[in-house]
């Protein structure tokens, strides 16, 4: 059974006086932060690429002296030295072939990538090692948009046996 | 809340339209009205309130993940809302204007009784008389542990208990809890 103090308290809500719902204002408001999020977004996202662009560009040409920059005018940007090679933003298969031509071990590269994923850079150190990086799509965007993995040749990275080994991976939700 | 919207109607909202959305506002701006009047006192800031609470629902209930989750989840972002356009218009603690409850004495008195209440305790009384919620909701919807909000339950009917000639009920200890006074 329901108290007084309950039932006072029940009571003073129902007596609280509604006014109407300002649905025109609720609908307005709601579609001008949209459109506001929308371009904040986009610039934001930009901002974040030609910056990231930039500072790996510099760490690249630090960490590999005579080192040859190009940035073409549809295609990312690229860097290449007689020991690397970098290409940035968008890289073509054609890329991704060249880097793995340059590489001394067998390299698989990685199967069963969400449909829509493209390389968003690579890297080719040397000749033992590869960095690929991938742009997932859809919800992945949301928290993982970024997906890197680095192929390595084992001969140079590991000294114990490497056969042993078999490395499956394994994402929620994908 | 006894008269709470139909699981129905949120569930057509996630996956409907604008149409669908603004019929769930419509059903819900009474209860989002109240809780806020409740709270602050304010008509203007209780309208301010429940207005931004019903626009982050616009862009947000397609996102929602069960449609069981939707009154813990709106009463979260009404009692934000609330305390946003308090700290922003500078609001007295509690503000009542008591002309458009029902002119008894018992009521008015009530609404005097809470507004002696620092704004803390008086949300936790809010939600769990005048919006029938447990107290394992109102840590939900407050973010803070079970045992914490039960402990500011006992508070609060302890202070309202003279004011209200000790109308106030005493709680089972299972409800109070080991925190009780």
């Amino acid at each position: 059974m329901r108290s007084d103090f309950d039932s006072l308290c029940k009571q003073a809500r129902q007596d609280i006086l509604i006014p109407e719902i300002p649905l025109a204002a609720i609908r307005q408001t709601h579609l001008q932060r949209s459109t506001r999020s929308a371009t904040r977004r986009k610039s934001g996202l930009a901002g974040i690429l030609a910056g990231l662009s930039i500072v790996a560009v510099a760490a690249a040409a630090q960490l590999w002296n005579g080192a040859h920059v190009v940035v073409p005018a549809r295609t990312g940007v690229q860097l290449s030295t007689n020991t690397g090679s970098m290409v940035l933003r968008n890289p073509t298969g054609r890329d991704v072939d060249e880097a793995v031509r340059k590489l001394r071990f067998p390299v698989t590269l990685p199967a069963g990538l969400p449909a829509g994923t493209h390389f968003r850079a690579i890297v080719r150190f040397g000749t033992d090692a590869l960095m690929l990086q991938y742009d997932l799509p859809g919800a992945w965007r949301r928290s993982n948009r970024l997906f890197m993995l680095i192929l390595a040749n084992p001969n140079s990275v590991n000294t114990v046996d490497h056969h042993r080994y078999k490395v499956n991976l394994k994402m929620h939700g994908w | 809340m006894s008269t709470f919207v139909a699981v129905e109607l949120v569930e057509a909202a996630r996956k409907g339209g604008s149409l669908e959305i603004e019929d769930l506002l419509g059903a819900v701006w009474p209860d989002a009205y109240r809780l806020v009047y409740s709270v602050l006192g304010s008509r203007q800031a209780a309208e301010d309130a429940a207005q931004e609470a019903c626009i982050v629902v616009y862009r947000s209930v397609a996102s929602l993940r069960s449609a069981a989750a939707f009154r813990v989840w709106l009463y979260r972002i009404v009692i934000r809302a609330a305390m946003e356009i308090r700290r922003r218009s500078a609001l007295p603690e509690l503000r009542l204007q008591t002309e458009g409850t029902e002119d008894e004495t018992a009521s008015i008195d009530l609404w005097r009784a809470l507004a002696t209440l620092p704004e803390h305790l008086r949300t936790v009384i809010v939600l769990r008389y005048f919006e029938d919620l447990s107290s394992r909701e109102i840590a939900s919807v407050l973010r803070m542990p079970d045992g914490t909000v039960r402990f500011h339950l006992a508070t609060a009917r302890q202070r309202l208990r003279p004011l209200l000639n000790e109308n106030v009920e005493q709680e089972s200890p299972a409800e109070v809890g080991t925190n009780a006074l």
